[in-house]
């Protein structure tokens, strides 16, 4: 499979304990919540992406 | 010898060669390793022009439109019917396999599937396999062949070859692709199902699992929920986020319990915030965003957001199908 296209990746924190929770990200057009787990392919794609320099994980605002 | 001890080792006889007769015609079960191979499941819809996965398990590729057809070989109630692929890069269906430490150097797979085509032409490979994570293809036989416009039942057995799988995060396999040796036009249309691979060197009949378990094989993977059109269908319910009220007043977290347990956590995804509704002490509204919660293979908790932030903290709260949504789902995808 290509590699995906991936915007907007944002932090999202846990509202009642303030720790990180997953990031959101606009992922080959659709939105989507992407948990912190290595296993999942949408964080390992995110992962692979930031390692190389394409894309940038934004804190929450 | 007694007259009875010789009636039990005939009645043996018979009971081996009958379970023999069952194994030759392929009664034996969950010997596919390919999970779909029928193309029955289609959680995410049964039409597609993008790339990725499309029918339950299986992903496509060259823009090529890829939907479910009742064009099938007997036995069969639907089949993948793939068209208008780009011409430019390769086109392929492939399923990437779990590995759960099954394969080993040596071992022989046979890789089967029915396939008809628009007009007779090339295909390969079948018997493609491909080791993600190693990044090496590991099968030691390919078998390009003639696509008719009946429908045919191709078959290659392949020995896997000395890696080590411990480093294998998947099996990539193919039932239709357009590489070497491939004639196949981007006009073309060719349909495919009944994809099968089994350990050992003969191609048996293929399996047919039920709906549910079907279902539940593709549910490790990809989840999804959708609310159907008719007005304020319930969707969950959850509680207000906060302490004591004080704060996130306009949060709601909802619980999902997971029909099967998943492979990983999950990815949400959704058709769109406002699709859904959100009702506490006769106050509705419509949601503004929704991300995750806590996550695990079993369950996940969804975060609904609403604009205002007048809900009482700890109190319960409805989620609905918003009235008039064109479409209203939530997916959870945990794909290799």
């Amino acid at each position: 499979m290509n590699s995906m296209i991936i915007t907007d990746a944002k932090y999202e924190y846990d509202p009642s304990y303030g720790h990180k929770l997953c990031i959101k990200a606009t992922i080959d057009g659709q939105e989507m919540s992407v948990p912190l787990d290595p296993a999942n392919r949408h964080y390992a794609e995110i992962l692979k992406q930031v390692a190389a320099g394409t894309l940038t994980i934004q804190e929450a605002t | 010898m007694s007259k009875q001890t010789e009636l039990v080792g005939l009645a043996r006889t018979t009971n081996l060669d009958e379970v023999n007769a069952a194994y030759s015609a392929g009664a034996l079960s969950n010997r596919n390793l390919i999970i779909n191979g029928g193309f029955d499941v289609w959680q995410r819809g049964i039409s597609f022009v993008s790339d990725g996965y499309t029918a339950d398990r299986f992903t496509s590729q060259a823009s090529a439109t890829i939907a479910r057809v009742t064009d099938s070989p007997s036995g069969f109630k639907y089949s993948a019917k793939v068209s208008g692929w780009d011409g430019v890069s390769g086109y392929q269906i492939n399923q990437r396999i779990e590995n759960n430490g099954q394969f080993y150097a040596g071992q022989k797979l046979t890789i089967s599937c029915w396939v008809k085509g628009d007009s007779p032409f090339m295909l390969g490979n079948l018997g493609t396999l491909y080791a993600l994570g190693l990044n090496v293809a590991v099968s030691s036989s390919t078998n390009n062949y003639q696509v008719t416009t009946s429908w045919t039942r191709y078959a290659v057995t392949t020995t896997l070859a000395d890696v080590d799988y411990n480093l294998m995060t998947s099996l990539m396999s193919y039932p239709v692709g357009n590489f070497t040796q491939s004639t196949m036009a981007s006009t073309n249309t060719l349909y495919v199902t009944g994809f099968q691979i089994e350990v050992g060197d003969t191609a048996t009949p293929f399996e047919h699992r039920s709906h549910g378990q079907e279902l539940a094989l593709c549910q490790r993977f990809y989840y999804r929920r959708t609310y159907e059109s008719y007005a304020y269908q319930y969707v969950n319910n959850g509680r207000v986020t906060g302490q004591y009220g004080t704060t996130n007043r306009s949060l709601v977290e909802t619980f999902f319990q997971f029909p099967v347990t998943m492979r990983s956590s999950s990815t949400i995804s959704y058709s769109s915030a406002n699709s859904f509704r959100i009702n506490n002490d006769f106050a509705d509204e419509t949601a503004s965003g929704i991300s995750s919660g806590i996550s695990s293979p079993d369950s996940q908790v969804v975060l609904f957001t609403k604009p205002s932030t007048n809900l009482n903290g700890g109190s319960m709260v409805y989620v609905n199908r918003q009235n008039l949504a064109a479409s209203c789902w939530i997916a959870f995808d945990a794909e290799l």
